[in-house]
């Protein structure tokens, strides 16, 4: 046993006396179960279709409803048909890394560039020493070192990779001449829950969420930033997402979502996604396509702060849905502006997928998962997914085209 | 649920109720908020009940609620009103023995890191988790245990007063 495990303990010996009585918890459990019966019965007449009524704010204000309301194509998991190289997909180029409790060695991909170069993160001296990052290309590879506090990639522009931070703001690489930049130190900005990459505009803004809300509410400001670190106050809401020119928002995160905002230069419109009681999970957006991603079987939120959902529903840019994927255990779930790709943990259907936006191909890509799966993304048609390597201490990262 | 069932779940919430407070109070750092923390992980257990008895693993699944609980609240707290005071923290080491100055130095360094990477911590340095097990318990990937792990543990040797408390040969 060593001296922090020792401490940890010796530390919660004196415990003052609790006040917890169990029968208060069991009385307020039963209360909880009636209700949570009665939010279940309005989230499966939101799954049938019934709460797909549209209602669009117009820029001046205005509400017109939208009818009749169409019926998305509902898939799952089963639907999905295997993807074969060659035909669906050319392989890039391939990767490999190994995790014990021990050490980590190889090649992490993070995600990939616009100009096609890999993002990999490395430990050359094991997980509790400062990583490396890699942009790997054709060419000879750039690798630096990480700065200390860096967090997680999050997305690239074309002329930097951005990434999150342990305690405040962003570290920004410049991908050509590999130099490190913090931007918004002073801001407690929420970045890790998104599922694309933050990157916003043609300029290279990026949108992003500060802080968690209070107890009061599940929204928050969104901020524009740009890569010199001006902010700019967007609106107050969940989850945002931004692409081409356009951002949209969730009323709310982590909570039952009642409205997704678009603001373009054309103005602002709003509708409701029809996800019901499902709690609001991840917010995408492209060009011609409204991702939301929630998860219905745990109304009470007992899986708060993960990435597991199980609804996927795309709308277009008035608020049609257009295709709902369902499946369990399904996460992290990653997109770029043109494909989804869905990770399953679910036993008979574990695998990573990806959904074609555009045509509404959906393909099985893997048949099991990584232990390594995690927050890697694609840009454009060029996708990551992980393969087990060694059992589950292992992984082989594909990075391929998709055709 | 059914009466037998709910005799086996007080069963289960009185014998498992200290252990999960003293999780709640290395995270949270206050032993007041770790009793609400316990109360709200445990009627998370009493609702999911029939679903997790069928898969085994209460004491896992109770951990996990009061893990998700308490990051939840020490989340909003952070954006919404300073963390837990110092005084919190001292109210659990009234005892007087050398590793009082020691203990105290280490919750206050614990204090100061985000609620996920203390979370961390105490899942593999208190609960003896292995990284899957706490990947399981936080609902993320192993390499995000490692690294908050990592990153907590660079915090507490960056302080030099309790430095020599979390070197390379104390986590051996």
């Amino acid at each position: 046993m060593n001296h922090l495990n020792t401490l940890l303990r010796d530390a919660t010996t004196d415990a003052p006396p609790d006040h917890l009585d169990v029968t208060t918890v069991v009385s307020i459990g039963r209360s909880r179960v009636r209700r949570r019966r009665a939010v279940a019965g309005v989230a499966v007449a939101a799954a049938t279709g019934l709460a797909f009524g549209l209602t669009l704010v117009a820029p001046d204000g205005d509400t017109r409803d939208q009818s009749p309301a169409t019926s998305p194509v509902e898939l799952t998991l089963a639907d999905a048909v295997p993807a074969k190289v060659g035909r669906d997909y050319d392989v890039v180029r391939t990767f490999t890394a190994h995790s014990t409790d021990e050490a980590m060695d190889g090649d992490f991909v993070r995600g990939v560039l616009p100009d096609g170069r890999v993002v990999v993160q490395r430990y050359p001296e094991g997980d509790l020493a400062p990583s490396q990052i890699g942009l790997i290309g054709e060419g000879a590879p750039g690798v630096v070192d990480a700065p200390e506090g860096l967090g997680n990639y999050l997305g690239a522009t074309p002329s930097a990779v951005v990434f999150g931070s342990d305690t405040r703001g962003l570290w920004i690489l410049d991908s050509a001449g590999l130099g490190w930049t913090r931007v918004l130190e002073g801001v407690d900005l929420d970045v890790n829950m998104s599922a694309q990459p933050v990157i916003g505009d043609p300029e290279g803004r990026i949108f992003l969420t500060a802080g968690l809300g209070t107890p009061e509410g599940a929204s928050r400001p969104i901020y524009r930033v740009d890569l010199g670190g001006a902010v700019t106050d967007v609106a107050v809401g969940g989850d945002v997402a931004a692409y081409g020119g356009r951002v949209a928002w969730t009323d709310v995160y982590d909570a039952p979502a009642r409205s997704v905002t678009i603001r373009s230069q054309d103005g602002t419109a709003s509708f409701d996604p029809g996800t019901g009681e499902c709690v609001e999970k991840h917010l995408g957006l492209t060009l011609d396509r409204i991702v939301l991603m929630t998860n219905c079987s745990d109304v009470a939120g007992d899986d708060e702060y993960t990435d597991v959902v199980d609804r996927i529903d795309v709308f277009d840019l008035d608020g049609r849905p257009l295709a709902r994927i369902t499946g369990e255990d399904l996460g992290p779930v990653r997109m770029t502006d043109r494909f989804l790709t869905i990770t399953s943990w679910d036993e008979e259907r574990a695998g990573t997928y990806t959904y074609d936006l555009g045509t509404g191909s959906f393909l099985r890509l893997t048949r099991s998962m990584s232990e390594l799966a995690g927050g890697e993304t694609g840009i454009g048609s060029t996708l990551v997914w992980e393969k087990r390597l060694d059992g589950d201490s292992g992984a082989t990262y594909v990075v391929a085209r998709m055709r | 649920m059914r009466r037998r069932d709910e005799q086996e779940f007080v069963a289960f919430a009185t014998g498992a109720q200290a252990r999960l407070r003293r999780t709640a109070y290395l995270i949270s750092g206050d032993w007041e908020l770790a009793s609400d923390i316990v109360q709200e992980a445990l009627i998370r257990v009493y609702v999911a009940w029939p679903r997790i008895e069928r898969k085994g693993g209460l004491a896992a699944y109770a951990r996990r609620c009061v893990v998700n609980v308490a990051i939840d609240i020490g989340r909003r707290r952070s954006s919404s009103e300073l963390p837990a005071t110092h005084e919190t923290m001292d109210r659990a080491t009234g005892s007087v023995d050398l590793g009082v100055p020691a203990r105290e130095a280490l919750l206050d360094a614990l204090r100061d890191l985000p609620p996920r990477q203390r979370a961390c911590l105490v899942l593999r340095y208190f609960e003896d988790l292995s990284v899957r097990e706490a990947a399981e318990v936080l609902g993320c990937h192993e390499g995000t245990v490692k690294s908050q792990t990592a990153r907590a543990l660079d915090s507490l040797r960056a302080q030099t007063h309790i430095q020599d408390l979390v070197d390379e040969g104390a986590l051996s």
